[in-house]
């Protein structure tokens, strides 16, 4: 970013990751998970919704639950990632896991700023001012050229 | 006035103002801020404003990362 700005002001809109994901939405949730899994993790299989049971009762739990080759991944109500293997667990599904863990928070945490920078594009023009461009950097920044 | 806003994708806003003298320009960020709240966009902001300057001009830059 150019240093040459007459006034410059920083300031912070607090991540609460589980408010932005819940205005998502599951569904959207759902299909960006799937997408990551079949881009990412292809050599695994085809990533698969499954339902979620409860562990002692068995009784149906919510959340958002993808079955992956030997690997389950379960996004709880309250959007935390779980991961684990089934049955016999392989040096590669420890692996798996780990690398699933880490993507699929990574994934959540990126749409949550994503969510952020829509609230404020949309909330911009609502509160009089005009955006003129809107371009975003390599970093994920969205640099929008406002008259204010 | 023309300005620059640059939302990252962990939630930090920057205003980078670039016409019109520091106080015009902390005014309009004032009100910007101030602006967003009322759309229930909270922006926790220390209520500092810099000037930037050119790297040319004989005083401290103030450089950034990015």
């Amino acid at each position: 970013m150019p240093c040459d700005a007459i006034a410059v002001a920083s300031g912070q809109v607090p991540l609460d990751l589980a408010h932005e994901l819940e205005k998502l939405g599951t569904e959207a949730v759902t299909q960006a998970m799937l997408a990551l899994l079949r881009q990412r993790f292809a050599r695994l299989g085809q990533p698969k919704l499954t339902s979620l049971r409860r562990a002692y009762s068995g009784a149906r739990a919510s959340g958002i639950g993808v079955q992956i080759g030997n690997v389950l991944v379960r996004i709880s109500p309250d959007w935390q990632v779980t991961v684990s293997a089934r049955g016999r667990v392989s040096n590669g599904d420890r692996q798996a896991v780990e690398q699933i863990r880490d993507a699929v928070t990574g994934l959540l945490t990126s749409l949550a700023g994503l969510a952020i920078q829509k609230r404020l594009t949309q909330a911009i023009p609502q509160a009089g001012y005009r955006i003129t461009d809107q371009t975003r950097a390599p970093n994920g920044a969205l640099v929008l050229s406002v008259e204010l | 006035m023309k300005a620059r806003v640059v939302i990252t994708a962990d939630g930090q806003v920057s205003v980078f103002v670039d016409e019109g003298t520091l106080e015009t320009g902390r005014e309009a960020i004032e009100r910007f801020f101030a602006d967003l709240a009322a759309q229930d966009i909270a922006v926790e902001w220390d209520g500092k404003v810099e000037q930037h300057r050119h790297e040319r001009e004989p005083v401290a830059a103030h450089s950034h990362a990015d």
